[in-house]
């Protein structure tokens, strides 16, 4: 739907890991950044994936190719095709799956969606994260996170006290 | 990025430190975990002050606040008692620098001990602060008033509102003082001005309002429009010359000034709650997706705090975004719900408005000579240069099939979906408007066949 039947141009992404992925020109553009190169003529031959190793490189395209679709060049009249409803319900169960990772994929999956400028898996990873988070305490999260507690014991009883009323 | 873990504190894990994971989300860029952030309520990015020294002041410039409220309790999420108090200080001790791109807040609260006006009053603070979106999601039990809010602002792009009043002062500020407006969306609001003009409009969704006198909409660069099932009048529209994609959805037995004579059962029976529960999701989430070049504007909005600007894919990320947050921890509030309870609520209060609205001040000024049928002059004329045409109203309808008299040649149009009304009198208007659409390349007819059955059935001609 988003490119023309006949001549689907091909981009071959690499990751930093010496390995290749051949996509439709259509699924790479999902990414902002690649677009931008493409349309600014920096991608002839092949695009470099700098920091974004070939395992996440490959979960990065797999959501792509399944987004594409619904977020063809050609909107509107993409949409008017297929049921909207179900396409995107489809589409909710399908990220859901997708997302069903280990924590550190996750994150390399939101650095890799920053990286690349795609917005849908931003949010998803994103708000994923943030479901998780929500429903542990501070310390729960903490590890989750693997972020260290780097402040004094009392340092931390002092920033509570300052933002006490956030906490009430 | 580690710099903190390698200074004092840590000493005693920094032994453990070469072994130990890296700090992930540390890793992550400032603006990044802004975004992240973006997806918490206000009183938890707040909270995130006491995770480490990188996060202690992060709260104070993150560019989205979420003032809504979360039905769920025993978790860490709670909202802070006195949530008048934390909005207060919020507001005060935030970064003064950084602005409030997005505000997301509920029109009144009276659990959480807030009322119309103190949104109002935190819908100002974000203004100053050059809002750039702003959401606010009103109670279906009564139309907040937004009687102290000022919309003047240069930065203001989106704009959503439910169960709100749009009065003439309201409306005149949208249409003279907002002058980056470009995404409009209305859900049950009641509008009860005569006009908005706006030339940086380019979205415009109104869903299931009430137009309580005649009212037009000027908007010469407006790209998507979604008109879904207005009460008691229909919109007149003027300059839409730029427009590429609307979708019409009109019933009659909403329409008129002898609306308070319906009974429960008539009003329920055009919108069945499943119904219209699905549709009205599809309708906000789906409205930017199927108009790429309109949902530019919607993304606006993050571009402070991604790196790599905005693509087109933004609008739809900020309606997904919205879809997560409100169907999973709105789901049972009858916000997006049309029990009949509902219904009946809104309906009570519409009808009376109505009477005191139109008798005092707009004197039951008609435009059109069915008398019953207000408004819609010249609707289809105005939807000429539309390229996907949405015509989605049952059988019998009268508006649509009257303004065919002024029916102009669709020369853009490619794609058009029409529902039963046009199939009446041996398929008059279906063949009529084939006859002025000289360019179409698809067409599709939605037909209930099965009035209870959630989707109608489709056909499509490829033609």
């Amino acid at each position: 739907m988003a490119t023309r039947e006949a001549g689907k141009k091909m981009i071959m992404l690499k990751s930093p890991d010496g390995m290749e992925f051949e996509v439709e020109e259509a699924v790479a553009m999902e990414s902002q950044t690649i677009r931008k190169m493409i349309e600014d003529d920096c991608a002839d031959t092949a695009i470099l994936i700098p920091n974004i190793n070939s395992k996440i490189l490959s979960r990065v395209i797999e959501y792509c190719n399944k987004h594409v679709p619904t977020t063809g060049a050609t909107g509107a009249a993409a949409s008017d095709t297929v049921a909207p409803a179900a396409l995107a319900e489809d589409l909710k169960i399908w990220d859901a799956e997708f997302i069903k990772v280990n924590r550190a994929t996750r994150f390399n999956l939101i650095q890799a969606a920053s990286y690349l400028n795609i917005k849908g898996l931003l949010d998803l990873t994103s708000q994923t994260t943030i479901d998780t988070i929500s429903d542990n305490s501070l310390e729960e999260i903490r590890s989750f996170l693997s972020t260290k507690n780097d402040y004094l014991p009392e340092e931390e009883q002092t920033i509570r006290r300052e933002n006490q009323w956030a906490f009430q | 990025m580690h710099r903190s873990t390698t200074q004092r504190p840590g000493q005693r894990r920094g032994a453990r430190r070469a072994v130990a994971k890296p700090d992930r989300l540390s890793a992550l860029p400032d603006e990044l975990l802004h975004y992240i952030m973006s997806f918490l309520k206000a009183w938890e990015v707040v909270r995130s002050c006491v995770l480490a020294r990188r996060w202690r002041h992060l709260w104070a410039s993150v560019p989205c606040v979420d003032l809504r409220g979360r039905p769920t309790t025993g978790r860490y999420g709670d909202p802070p008692e006195k949530f008048r108090d934390f909005v207060h200080r919020l507001f005060l001790l935030r970064d003064e620098s950084a602005p409030v791109v997005m505000l997301r807040l509920r029109s009144s609260d009276e659990e959480a001990g807030f009322t119309d006006d103190d949104a109002s009053a935190w819908m100002m603070a974000a203004i100053k602060r050059n809002a750039r979106v702003i959401h606010l999601t009103g109670r279906c039990s009564e139309i907040a008033s937004l009687d102290r809010v000022s919309f003047i602002s240069c930065h203001l792009k989106v704009l959503k509102l439910s169960y709100a009043m749009l009065d003439y002062r309201i409306l005149g500020q949208l249409s003279s003082s907002c002058t980056s407006l470009e995404v409009l969306g209305l859900k049950d609001c009641l509008v009860a001005g005569p006009r908005i003009v706006s030339a940086s409009l380019k979205t415009l969704i109104m869903l299931e309002c009430e137009i309580s006198c005649a009212f037009s909409i000027a908007a010469p660069n407006l790209l998507l429009l979604h008109l879904i099932t207005p009460y008691v009048r229909v919109p007149s529209f003027k300059n839409l010359g730029s427009l590429v994609t609307a979708t019409i959805i009109l019933d009659d037995s909403f329409l008129g000034d002898d609306n308070e004579c319906i009974s429960d059962e008539d009003y329920c029976d055009g919108t069945t709650d499943d119904d219209g529960d699905d549709s009205d999701n599809n309708d906000w989430t789906e409205s930017s997706k199927i108009h790429d070049e309109s949902s530019l504007s919607d993304g606006v909005g993050y571009d402070d705090f991604i790196r790599f600007g905005y693509g087109h894919d933004f609008a739809e990320g900020i309606y997904r975004h919205d879809r997560y947050k409100d169907n999973y921890y709105y789901g049972d509030e009858n916000t997006y719900a049309y029990s009949k309870i509902a219904n009946d609520a809104k309906y009570g209060y519409k009808g009376k408005d109505l009477i005191s609205s139109k008798d005092s001040i707009y004197d039951g000024y008609t435009e059109c000579s069915d008398g019953k049928i207000l408004g819609g002059r010249h609707i289809l004329r105005s939807l000429s240069s539309a390229r996907t045409l949405e015509l989605l109203t049952d059988a019998g309808e009268v508006v649509l099939s009257r303004e065919l008299n002024t029916c102009p040649i669709f020369g853009n149009l490619k794609t058009l979906s029409l529902g039963e009304w046009c199939m009446a009198a041996d398929f008059d208007a279906l063949i009529f408007l084939l006859q002025h659409s000289p360019n179409i390349q698809k067409l599709f007819l939605q037909l209930k066949i099965n009035f209870n059955a959630k989707k109608a059935s489709e056909t499509g001609i490829k033609l």
